[in-house]
């Protein structure tokens, strides 16, 4: 692969697997511990969560993560990649609502959900919720599958605008123009006269995921539409988008293999949840882009097959059954004593390449750990100097009588 | 006493069905088989088919309490309650639904459990007695006073705090010992350490009031003037005789909780990955794992209603008054 040679992937070509003897897992539940460890070189590597960010990340040149000085002072490194697997926000196509029933309610419905594509600021979610660790997508599939494009020629044509050399997202003015076409002028329906809701079903339970809610609700007041959100448990969650009896709803998707086909099955309509229990919760169907599907999924990768792909996403585009959310980018901490290391979500074979410098690591550990021992003698000093007045007292107390008299 | 406890064991009997038949309903009215079906199998790719087979294969393809189709007594037997709860009765608690021995991963699991509660709830006893009764020894003085300021500022504070701070301490800057994991044999002590010491620390606060409420109330009664009066020092009369007469109260509390020690901590286990029975029930809990839930819902019920026989039997043995009958 390019990039493997200049980053020293190379080194050990050619010679006898695997490098290691012997690879232990521990399931280390809360973060805290975890980091710790690993900060004490107790584990090789990490995953870095929300808390430890900061510590661990800084950005500089033109936004791009490297490790702080106190984690470079360890020789820790960072190793990012886009992970091929996408977050986004579906609509149910079969929601008169969000879905339409006739033509004319399909049209409407069409435009309301551009309109929210618009309004609904990805790159601000990035940057809020994930520390800038994800890239806002521009269709279902993840960068670095073979179909995806970049560029100018890669956007979203709907929701963004090729400014300066980068996508930039559409004025709110664009998203409310829409949403006045749909029927809903000023998010009131224009039929009724009354104020547009929605429903987000979720499974939302930590602190975090209220703000995220609540940042939700912002983005979709910015076209004064009230959304009213209904969470639930996982198992609840999942039987309502069986049932089809979500609106709109958050859902991910982590490819099983590197192929444009395992992110655009799930816009296939024969894969609708609710007709037939398969992969396409959105229930979207579009005649045009199933025939074509059928007539890409067995192709080898090529120009025939990329033009294909082009036209799917385009009707994806147009019809707009998802907000196509973001692909996260996935961080990891590596010591220095760890080689070899090439992260990736589908290949799980990998670990006969991997080096362990166990020498190296032995040696920091012994240095990082070395025990502080003035604590102890300072809780030594506190003890005896707390217990002296207590003896004392306990003397007194014990040689004192019972009633003090007056002369005494 | 024997027609006692026989008479109290089978009284326990209609109290597990009763348990059983809680956790099972609470257990269902929220996951549906079909609901632990697709936990196991995950989440691409499940087919009814798939759901189908996996209930048919553990026994829960039937009816949760009664069976309509089946005839006479097999309305009631030939269901996902009778068939999953008679089998506790014997301990035969089956497999998990990743196919694991329960009893097995109960065995193996109780005794990491054991090495942190067993230490935590002996150590404690004594320090928190022993704190209280020096407490009470300098009462109206500033030493009580200040002691019962730290213990209410100790009550205050979350026992997460005293585990994080501990780790932050203890294992991250100073190094002592390690912040979590687990070993075999001696090679566990190193392990244990923080966790037991964090164990009696984090309850010095209300465990020390309590016992300190004790004495204070034994300390007002006519025995111990009577002892003063003897001329007895305040040290004999405190640790000889109130100590001794303030032992039911202390057992109604100790000896209910240790059949309980085998149960494990949930939080502790889970920060010092502590392979214990706590962390295997939250795990089973958050899988839906019902099988693994309603064992050791059995196991907690079961040890609870043991631990309150002993506490029974406890007391004949500190105040020759009582007799069981």
């Amino acid at each position: 692969m390019p990039g493997d040679e200049e980053n020293g992937l190379l080194i050990d070509s050619g010679k006898k697997l695997p490098f290691i003897d012997k690879i232990i897992f521990t399931r280390e539940k809360e973060s805290i511990p975890r980091w710790n460890k690993f900060l004490q070189g107790y584990y090789d590597a990490t995953g870095i969560g929300s808390d430890s960010f900061d510590q661990a990340v800084q950005l500089v040149g033109q936004g791009e993560a490297t490790v702080t000085e106190a984690m470079a002072e360890q020789g820790i490194r960072l190793e990012t990649t886009v992970a091929v697997s996408t977050y986004y926000m579906g609509f149910n196509m079969l929601d008169p609502l969000v879905g339409g029933s006739n033509a004319q309610e399909r049209e409407s419905a069409r435009k309301l959900r551009q309109a929210i594509s618009i309004a609904v600021d990805y790159e601000e979610f990035i940057s809020i919720f994930a520390n800038g660790r994800g890239m806002p997508a521009q269709s279902p599939i993840s960068p670095g599958i073979a179909g995806y494009r970049e560029g100018k020629e890669g956007i979203n044509p709907v929701v963004y605008e090729w400014m300066n050399d980068q996508p930039q997202r559409k004025s709110i003015q664009v998203a409310k123009a829409l949403l006045a076409e749909a029927g809903y002028p000023n998010g009131i329906d224009q039929r009724t006269g009354a104020p547009l809701v929605l429903y987000f079903d979720v499974t939302a339970r930590s602190s975090e995921d209220r703000s995220k809610l609540d940042w939700m609700r912002k983005q979709f007041q910015k076209l004064n539409i009230q959304l009213v959100v209904r969470s639930t448990d996982y198992n609840r969650f999942q039987d309502k988008i069986r049932k089809g009896n979500a609106q709109i709803f958050e859902w991910g998707w982590n490819a099983d293999y590197p192929d444009a086909e395992n992110f655009l099955f799930l816009l296939y309509g024969p894969q609708s949840k609710v007709r037939n229990s398969g992969e396409n919760a959105a229930n979207y169907d579009n005649a045009e882009y199933n025939q074509l599907f059928e007539q890409m999924k067995n192709m080898d990768d090529g120009p025939q097959r990329q033009l294909i792909i082009d036209r799917m996403v385009e009707i994806l585009r147009h019809d707009a059954p998802w907000l196509w959310g973001y692909h996260p980018k996935d961080y990891g901490l590596y010591h220095s004593w760890y080689q070899n290391i090439k992260p990736n979500r589908i290949s799980n074979n990998n670990l006969k390449y991997l080096k362990i410098d166990a020498k190296l690591r032995a040696q920091k550990r012994r240095e990082w750990n070395e025990p502080v021992l003035w604590p102890i003698a300072l809780l030594l000093v506190i003890v005896a100097i707390s217990l002296f007045p207590a003896i004392a007292a306990f003397r007194r107390h014990e040689s004192s009588t019972a009633v003090r008299t007056a002369s005494s | 006493m024997f027609g006692y406890i026989i008479r109290r064991i089978l009284y326990a009997i209609p109290i597990l069905i009763g348990v059983n038949l809680i956790t099972f309903a609470l257990f269902f009215v929220v996951n549906t088989p079909d609901d632990m079906a697709r936990m196991q199998l995950g989440i691409k790719y499940v087919t009814p088919e798939a759901i189908e087979k996996w209930k048919i294969e553990r026994g829960y393809d039937k009816p949760l309490l009664f069976n309509q189709e089946a005839e006479k007594l097999g309305k009631l037997t030939d269901t996902i309650f009778f068939e999953k709860s008679v089998s506790m009765f014997v301990f035969d608690f089956g497999r998990a639904d990743d196919g694991r021995d329960i009893a097995l991963e109960i065995k193996s699991r109780m005794l990491p459990s054991l090495a942190i509660a067993l230490p935590v709830f002996v150590l404690g006893l004594i320090v928190y007695i022993t704190i209280a009764l020096l407490m009470v020894f300098f009462r109206s003085t500033y030493i009580d006073f200040w002691g019962v300021v730290f213990c209410v500022a100790l009550m205050s504070i979350s026992s997460l705090f005293y585990i994080i701070a501990g780790q932050f301490l203890v294992s991250k800057l100073w190094h002592w010992v390690p912040i979590s994991g687990y070993g075999s044999g001696l090679d566990a002590a190193k392990f244990l350490l923080l966790p037991i010491l964090i164990g009696v620390i984090g309850s010095i606060g209300s465990s020390t009031r309590w016992y300190r409420t004790i004495f204070l109330e034994e300390m007002n009664k006519e025995y111990v003037r009577t002892a003063r009066a003897k001329g007895l020092s305040e040290r004999i009369v405190l640790f000889k005789h109130v100590l001794r007469n303030a032992m039911i109260p202390i057992l109604t509390g100790a000896v209910v909780v240790v059949p309980l020690l085998f149960l494990g901590s949930l939080l502790v286990e889970s920060f010092f990955g502590i392979p214990g029975l706590g962390s295997y029930t939250i795990d089973a809990i958050n899988s839906q794992d019902f099988a693994i839930v309603r064992a050791m819902v059995f196991l907690g019920s079961m040890l609870y209603i043991m631990g309150l026989i002993l506490t029974d039997i406890s007391y004949t043995l500190v105040d020759p008054r009582i007799r069981l009958t």
